[in-house]
């Protein structure tokens, strides 16, 4: 079904009343994942916004108890809205499924799993990829459509065609038909064509664990969290206890205390160990556990890592070995 | 001059220098920090207008300066230089152990090509050579504009309620991914306040108190220290106006004790030292 952009925003602007909508919004000339009040706060023309839509149902700080005189209260997570996460790229969308193996799986998360059941995604095929993407390379495509619950494909004269997808997805758009079709075949072409950046994941990489090759290409690493903290799929977090709550809180691989154990040991202190390890996780123990790599190629960590590395070239690099 | 770098380094190793931090290219044609062990290496150097890499920060990384690569080489830009001093002064690299390759420059570009803040202020485009061991390329012809700190102005001129919340605004943002922390070569302490488990000083996670702790806590440390190479600033995937903060610190340490960081190797930041004639506290007026 084609809507018109003051179509969807007069829908986004009623649905605000009862959800909470996250979209993207330019920031000092950045685009971020934020709670809008009106459709007139998105930036429906971005690229990939800086964040990801993860910290929707991953939040970085999350306070899971607070201690009381008498022993502790657990605390539910807040605000029971509904949610709607709008505009969300097809990469981040399906970050968003492949972080579920992980909270959804087998003791699924809790709070996770409350965040989760209660947003609807809707999704923007993407027709704006940059140097950096590669989605079509990871299993992913600009006109993908996994994670969505509906799909705005812009049709380039400001009208979107809708695609609604779940159930989900037809609670927030009740007027769209039932089955509307596939995404147009020239879409989707041009839309993959557009996607430059290709990486291979060579098919011995677990028989380069001992290489010389990390130690290499990790010297310039700065052991910061850009890459991590940015990624729509990384989702390691730790538990700290801050004043009177414990919290839950993001991690990263590359931080100087992220394997720090008891007795001040560190079984993984070497920067190039930490470098692999974010590597090997993502495209070697994720497929061996879930059967899926776990990265979107968004090429958030390549466009703003501190010293231009990131893990596309990181696994091409590999290649060329 | 790419040719005369290249030519110097070679130069190096065949001296007793193992390794030679300096400018490179990655698989995807973007300008890296490159680690030169062998004269071969030499050939993949670039010069151009993104080498806005300090690279002095690799100096006090134990990952890379771990092996006992014997005499390390650098290759420097003359607002490098300052930092160095800075390394030196406080003792953390020792100048036997270097051999300094210094580039006059133009000027550093942002990712839209715009020249960098700190390179239309810039009065070290022509390093020092008493500082290095060698020095290439031309003499740059540039007029650098006078520093005004409008934008530090900008912030004094709030009334402090307004301050408050515009920093609250900024470090809101904050994803706490220590980018900035990380990349600055003057951050060198081998265990962050930040970072410290037991007792936690500091929110590990984003949130307004952490975040604004954190930032206080380096803009406090970086007083009379950061020589406003810019680094930090460059790499917040956020665009924290983290220059902003820090030459708010370098201007009340040069108003208070007219100490510019960075200036000569000898020279020891003002806070951590005391001479006769410091003024008294309240000769200090902080805006």
């Amino acid at each position: 079904m084609i809507v018109k952009q003051d179509q969807l925003n007069a829908r986004l602007d009623d649905l605000s009343k009862t959800m909470e909508v996250f979209a993207p919004v330019r920031e000092r000339g950045r685009v971020y994942f934020r709670t809008v009040r009106s459709s007139g706060e998105i930036a429906w023309d971005y690229g990939v916004s800086v964040n990801s839509i993860k910290e929707c149902f991953l939040p970085p700080r999350q306070v899971f108890l607070r201690y009381t005189s008498g022993g502790f209260e657990t605390v539910p997570v807040a605000n029971g809205r509904p949610r709607l996460v709008f505009l969300a790229r097809p990469c981040d969308a399906r970050g968003v499924t492949i972080m579920d193996k992980v909270f959804l799986g087998d003791r699924p998360d809790e709070t996770y799993a409350a965040l989760r059941e209660r947003t609807t995604i809707v999704g923007l095929a993407c027709d704006r990829p940059d140097e950096h993407c590669f989605c079509t390379s990871v299993g992913g495509s600009p006109a993908g459509t996994e994670g969505m619950d509906a799909a705005l494909i812009p049709m380039g004269d400001g009208s979107y065609d809708l695609k609604v997808l779940s159930d989900k997805g037809r609670a927030v758009f009740p007027d769209a038909p039932a089955d509307d079709g596939a995404i147009p075949e020239e879409f989707v072409r041009k839309a993959e064509a557009a996607v430059r950046r290709t990486v291979t994941i060579p098919e011995t990489l677990r028989d380069s664990f001992g290489s010389d090759y990390w130690r290499e290409v990790s010297q310039s690493c700065l052991k910061c969290g850009a890459c991590a903290h940015l990624c729509p799929t990384c989702h390691c977090f730790d538990i700290v206890e801050e004043g009177d709550c414990r919290v839950r809180c993001w991690d990263y691989c590359q931080s100087d205390t992220f394997t720090k154990a008891a007795a001040g040991h560190d079984h993984r202190g070497a920067k190039f160990s930490r470098c692999r390890q974010r590597v090997y996780h993502k495209f070697d123990y994720y497929p061996e556990n879930f059967g899926i790599v776990a990265c979107v190629g968004c090429g958030r960590c390549a466009r703003h890592c501190p010293v231009n590395s990131g893990i596309s070239d990181l696994i091409n690099g590999l290649n060329e070995r | 001059m790419l040719d005369e770098l290249k030519q110097q380094v070679r130069e190096l190793f065949a001296g007793d220098v193992g390794l030679v931090i300096a400018y490179g290219r990655s698989r995807d044609e973007r300008t890296v920090p490159v680690f030169a062990r062998k004269p071969a290496d030499a050939d993949a150097l670039v010069w151009n207008d993104r080498c806005y890499y300090n690279l002095t920060r690799y100096l006090t990384d134990r990952d890379v300066m771990g092996d006992g690569e014997g005499k390390i080489g650098i290759v420097v830009k003359g607002c490098d230089l300052k930092t160095l001093n800075v390394l030196l002064a406080e003792k953390q690299v020792t100048r036997e152990n270097l051999a300094v390759v210094a580039l006059r420059c133009k000027g550093m570009k942002d990712a839209d090509g715009k020249l960098l803040a700190k390179c239309e202020t810039c009065t070290v485009a022509d390093p020092d050579p008493a500082l290095c061991d060698c020095v290439i390329g031309p003499v740059p012809q540039r007029e650098p504009r006078e520093d005004d700190f409008a934008d530090v102005d900008a912030i004094e001129a709030m009334p402090p309620a307004e301050r408050l919340a515009h920093w609250s605004r900024e470090f809101e943002r904050c994803l706490r991914c220590d980018a900035c922390r990380n990349i600055c070569p003057l951050c060198y302490c081998r265990e962050c306040l930040a970072s410290q488990h037991d007792p936690r000083w500091i929110p590990a996670s984003g949130s307004a108190t952490g975040n604004r702790l954190f930032h206080l806590v380096r803009a406090f440390h970086m007083a009379g220290r950061c020589t406003n190479c810019g680094e930090c600033e460059r790499v917040c995937p956020v665009g924290i106006p983290l220059s902003t903060l820090m030459r708010k610190g370098a201007r009340i340490v040069r108003e208070s004790f007219g100490v510019e960081p960075g200036a000569a190797p000898d020279q020891r930041s003002p806070l951590a030292s005391f001479a006769p004639n410091d003024p008294d506290p309240e000769e200090v007026a902080i805006k």
